[in-house]
């Protein structure tokens, strides 16, 4: 259950990006603009999708915790996904992979498990 | 391109305001809850009394409020930011800065782990913001 509320968090969140890239960039010079994009947004099916699975995750989150200590969930939790965004970000968004970015995010990785350590 | 005619996109200080609200948003709740008596025995009754409270408490409310509004400010933020560095970068700054009020208002302790993850974190991100 950890694993699939951590698939539909990262898989909401790259829908989220994958349609704010089709729209393109938000540009804030008037509040009509801002909602029109907004609306533009919300009437994406692909978009209602993210936030479904974005709100469902943390529920499937929760209910995997009775199961799993809370100091294992978490990190854990976290770390499956960056590396599922990283990885859909690099495969189907073409984003770059460069040293600095993967140095960044292992070391975001182990500032977790310190915090979680507690 | 002319840095008189450019217009800014205040792509960052969205992102952390999304940050700011998603981590105050969770503080308050749990500032409330902690503040919260119960004295019901069954699961139902007190699982209702945390909701009455959370749903009487101005402070709460606008914790709820905060909650909301952030996922969209960060989505806003996101349509400039490569999501592979966006999300983690609000992971762990969110993490960081709810750490950080659990030990200033909550009386939990700055421990040895949470130093250096306090460490590791502001590695992480200069790391990010290093051209």
């Amino acid at each position: 259950m950890l694993v699939v509320s951590a698939l539909m968090n990262s898989y909401g969140a790259f829908l989220i990006k994958l349609n704010l890239n089709r729209q393109g960039p938000l540009l804030l010079e008037s509040m009509s603009g801002i909602v029109s994009y907004g609306f533009a947004m919300l009437k994406r099916p692909q978009v209602l999708v993210g936030f479904a699975f974005w709100a469902v995750s943390p529920l499937l989150f929760a209910l995997s915790l009775s199961k799993i200590e809370l100091t294992v969930g978490q990190p854990v939790f976290i770390i499956l996904n960056f590396l599922l965004i990283f990885a859909n970000g690099v495969i189907f968004l073409g984003e770059r992979v460069t040293r600095q970015k993967v140095a960044a995010i292992a070391l975001a990785v182990t500032s977790v498990v310190f915090f979680s350590m507690g | 391109m002319n840095v008189l005619t450019a217009k800014r996109t205040y792509t960052w200080e969205i992102f952390f305001l999304s940050v700011i609200c998603d981590a105050l948003g969770i503080f308050l709740i749990k500032f409330v809850l902690d503040n919260t008596v119960v004295n019901a025995t069954s699961v139902t009754t007190t699982t209702w009394q945390y909701a009455e409270s959370l749903a009487s408490s101005p402070l709460s409310i606008v914790g709820i409020v905060l909650f909301f509004i952030a996922p969209f400010l960060f989505a806003s933020a996101l349509s400039r930011i490569e999501i592979s560095i966006g999300y983690p970068l609000q992971v762990i700054t969110n993490m960081g800065l709810l750490v950080l009020l659990a030990i200033c208002f909550l009386g939990e302790q700055l421990t040895v782990n949470k130093s250096i993850g306090f460490a590791l974190l502001a590695l992480s991100i200069f790391l990010f913001f290093r051209r």
